[in-house]
């Protein structure tokens, strides 16, 4: 990917909860203008990293970079710079969500009208118009969710924060988020979305830090990360005719391929880059005399990558 | 010159910005009070019945002169503390909330945060207290304005102050029920170790001498001052008093919250 200035540094970031290590000297940098994946299970780490970004929690050693202003030096400059939806919506009970993103949006610098005017936006494209003058505590969990994410696109800020912004939100109100979070990078904001849900994370992320433990294990684009499992892309080709030891020695010799299995008229090859390999196989098969009738494709889940850095699966590892 | 334009012209964009952030603050204090409709009539009608049935029934026990005004003015001052002092079970609840971690995300200057609350918390006590405070001028009757003024300014000063304890120590527990007991605890101390109820002249020393400090003391002196009833302090010296509680309360609040506060960590 073309990578661009560098809008966060994390450098030995670090938290302890009395002896407990929740956040375990992470580096990192997120690059402007990217959807920065943070994907682990539920207390890896994710959201302390998040709270320390946004100075609400003050890291125990090591420290990061926003835009250049240290979280520790410069806290005022750096919460100038970041908006974050929080994990579990920040809503006071007796306040309604009007009330709610009225005083987000002044205190986001919206005036008068002009605040109105976001609110019942951000409130219509969200369905909640109706609902705008409930008390907190008389909304869903859905509709509360729907309130804390809906606080970050009023703010726009250079660095958006989304601490699992679509959990508990249905499947037509996940899609509208997640588009409207793409929106938000297309203008110009750096975008860190914490998440467990694989999927989310693969559509859309630009790169993916793998947090396990407190530790990141792995860091890249969900295509290089899947590319890192040796042989993760599964090829298989049901065909006609002999395949002779030569033809299958061939496809073993190349680099990218780390074993071949024959099942009765099916081969099945576990390789890596399968879409650049791919017409290179059909061509020697083809040659060889080989009728292929059919091909079937598939690449690693990030699931897999997860197993591969960590060893277990995402929703298992807590 | 162009480099001092540059710098007074960003040090004026940040001073805008910090006011109307601190004003912010302050009406969200302010617009709280409206949630609280039924706290408030029931705390009006404990000062009337108060006033109307105990200070009237004990005025006749007792041989200070006016009991009943002195009484009035005095359980004024205390409701007028036990208000303010909300402020920091609204801080406390919030942060059981989680909703203290949206307040310190916000790009709002934390010193400005506080001060706003502690502005907030007790203009929004003043306004709570009018009907008690109407009710009392109405009962003692104002001799003369200008120094009944002044002795307003105290009762500012007594809210922002206390106000600026109850941060200060909602800040320092980081819990809500420590706070809750803690404030109940201080609550039966300042009160009764000021001169609400009784002049310091019929107190033991062991309790004339806290309450010669005691901010409420120089409050209720003060306001007593204000609608002329006889008083033992000097009020000038009962206002440097409060401007000091003010400052030190504001301060430390500004102080601990600025080291204490962060996300979660609350019981």
């Amino acid at each position: 990917m073309d990578v661009g200035n560098i809008a966060i540094k994390i450098v030995d970031l670090t938290k302890y909860y009395g002896n407990y290590l929740a956040v375990d000297h992470i580096n990192l940098e997120v690059y402007e203008r990217e959807i920065f994946g943070f994907l682990g299970p539920n207390g890896a780490g994710k959201s302390t990293t998040l709270l320390m970004l946004i100075t609400v929690l003050r890291p125990s050693e090591g420290t990061a970079y926003i835009y250049g202003y240290d979280i520790r030096k410069d806290p005022e400059k750096v919460r100038s710079l970041v908006g974050i939806a929080f994990q579990d919506p920040k809503l006071f009970w007796i306040h309604t969500p009007y009330e709610i993103l009225i005083w987000h949006a002044k205190v986001s610098g919206y005036r008068g009208y002009k605040a109105r005017e976001v609110v019942k936006d951000i409130l219509t494209t969200f369905d909640m118009w109706e609902s705008r003058n409930k008390k907190a505590f008389e909304l869903s969990g859905g509709m509360r969710k729907r309130v804390e994410v809906a606080k970050v696109f009023i703010q726009k800020p250079k660095i958006a924060i989304f601490d699992e912004p679509t959990a508990q939100i249905d499947v037509s109100g996940k899609h509208m988020i997640w588009d409207m979070i793409k929106g938000l990078r297309d203008d110009g904001s750096t975008v860190i979305l914490a998440t467990n849900e694989l999927y989310e994370a693969d559509v859309l992320s630009d790169r993916i830090g793998i947090i396990y433990k407190g530790r990141i294990v792995a860091v890249g684009t969900p295509k290089e990360l899947k590319d890192t499992i040796p042989g993760g892309d599964i090829l298989e080709v049901v065909y006609d005719g002999v395949l002779t030891n030569g033809l299958i020695d061939r496809l073993r010799g190349y680099s990218e391929v780390s074993k071949v299995e024959i099942i009765d008229s099916m081969i099945r090859i576990y390789l890596n880059k399968v879409e650049e390999l791919l017409p290179r196989i059909l061509e020697d098969l083809i040659k060889n005399g080989v009728n292929v009738k059919s091909v079937n494709m598939r690449e690693p889940t990030l699931d897999d990558v997860f197993i591969h850095y960590t060893g277990s699966r995402i929703k298992e590892a807590v | 010159m162009m480099y001092s334009y540059i710098t007074l012209d960003l040090g004026l964009r940040r001073l805008s910005k910090m006011f109307s952030h601190l004003i912010l603050v302050i009406e969200r204090d302010l617009r709280l009070l409206i949630q609280y409709k039924l706290f408030l009539v029931i705390r009006w009608l404990w000062y009337f019945l108060q006033v109307t049935i105990f200070g009237l029934a004990i005025s006749y026990l007792v041989i200070v002169e006016d009991y009943l005004f002195y009484y009035a003015a005095g359980i004024y001052v205390a409701t007028l503390y036990s208000t303010a002092m909300f402020v920091a079970f609204d801080i406390s609840e919030e942060a059981e909330h989680g909703f203290v971690d949206y307040l310190l995300s916000l790009p709002i200057n934390r010193r400005v945060l506080i001060i706003g609350r502690a502005i907030g918390g007790g203009l929004r006590s003043l306004i709570a207290t009018l009907p008690p405070l109407i009710f009392t001028l109405y009962i003692i009757g104002v001799r003369d304005i200008p120094v009944f003024i002044e002795a307003s300014i105290g009762l500012l000063l007594l809210s922002f102050g206390v106000a600026g304890l109850g941060i200060s120590i909602v800040s320092f527990l980081k819990s809500g029920d420590k706070t809750d007991i803690l404030l109940g605890a201080i609550d039966a101390f300042i009160i009764r170790l000021s001169t609400v109820f009784y002049p310091k002249a019929f107190m033991p020393p062991y309790y004339s001498a806290p309450a010669a400090i005691n901010p409420l003391t120089h409050a209720a002196e003060l306001f007593r001052w204000g609608l002329g009833i006889q008083t033992e302090a000097d009020p000038t010296y009962s206002l440097v008093v409060l401007i000091a509680f003010m400052i030190a309360m504001t301060t430390t609040g500004i102080y601990l919250y600025e080291r204490r506060m962060e996300g979660g960590g609350w019981t």
